[in-house]
């Protein structure tokens, strides 16, 4: 094999370990609410946890942390993001702050960053249900 | 690649294809530990006289604004992705990007609408669903 052969097929396997998306994420106090003192709860499993672009005005709740988080495809040739997975990392950090739900999420659209050639960006408000 | 040339490619990176930022949440008014309780004052005239099915049937053209600009800038996302790729050889493929700048700005303008609409129907005690 020659070296540029080899050197080919060594680009081509870290391309391909590179494929897939990731994320990032950024937690801040509710707005316009006194922030929680401590999560209230124990980790939920994130897979229980219902993400609505709705308010929730049926039950009561307290807001734990405005959630925005950003999925990323590593290569061009990887597919866009999706609010799916933006969904999946926003259940995620909710379920770091011991969250039931996640509500009024929202996305912006995808698009090409300085870092990604495709990434979306979504957010939403972590809420825990009162007792 | 001389510096101004990469200086000009990064420019024209910001200017076409980029990503839209999620819309900002609004601050809360309904949780039990919001510091602010929504009240008339918080409405326009116009927009207090509104009943909840036309509170309803307004919250839907806006998701629909919403759906419609989003697939305008789907249907621009792979000739951007393929001019910012030929763009790094032949700087003159920029021109072939399309920002979509008025469709991210619809979109966040009508989230912004909604988060109104949203609060003014917890305020009449509107039925959702």
């Amino acid at each position: 094999m020659s070296r540029i052969s080899a050197a080919l097929l060594i680009a081509g396997c870290l391309g391909l370990a590179a494929c897939g998306t990731r994320a990032s994420s950024d937690i801040a106090a509710p707005a316009g609410a006194a922030a929680p003192a401590a999560p209230a709860k124990a980790h939920k499993d994130p897979g229980q946890i219902p993400v609505l672009t709705t308010d929730v005005t049926d039950r009561k709740y307290h807001s734990l942390g405005d959630i925005t988080v950003t999925v990323s495809k590593n290569t061009v040739f990887d597919s866009d993001p999706t609010p799916a997975q933006v969904d999946d990392e926003l259940r995620k950090r909710a379920a770091e702050l011991g969250a039931d739900a996640v509500i009024l999420a929202r996305y912006g659209t995808v698009g090409i960053g300085f870092w990604s050639w495709g990434k979306l960006e979504g957010s939403g408000r972590a809420i825990a249900y009162d007792q | 690649m001389t510096n101004r040339r990469r200086a000009g490619v990064l420019a024209l990176l910001l200017v076409g294809g980029c990503a839209g930022s999620a819309p900002p949440l609004p601050p809360d008014t309904t949780g039990t530990t919001s510091r602010h309780r929504v009240t008339a004052a918080d409405f326009s005239a116009a927009d207090a006289a509104l009943s909840c099915s036309q509170i309803a049937a307004e919250r839907d053209m806006l998701q629909a604004t919403i759906r419609k600009a989003n697939a305008d800038v789907a249907a621009n996302r792979e000739s951007n992705q393929a001019a910012t790729m030929v763009g790094a050889f032949v700087p003159l493929a920029y021109i072939g990007t399309e920002g979509n700048y008025a469709d991210k700005d619809a979109i966040k303008a009508a989230y912004a609408r909604q988060d109104v609409l949203d609060r003014l129907a917890v305020f009449k005690h509107c039925r959702s669903g």
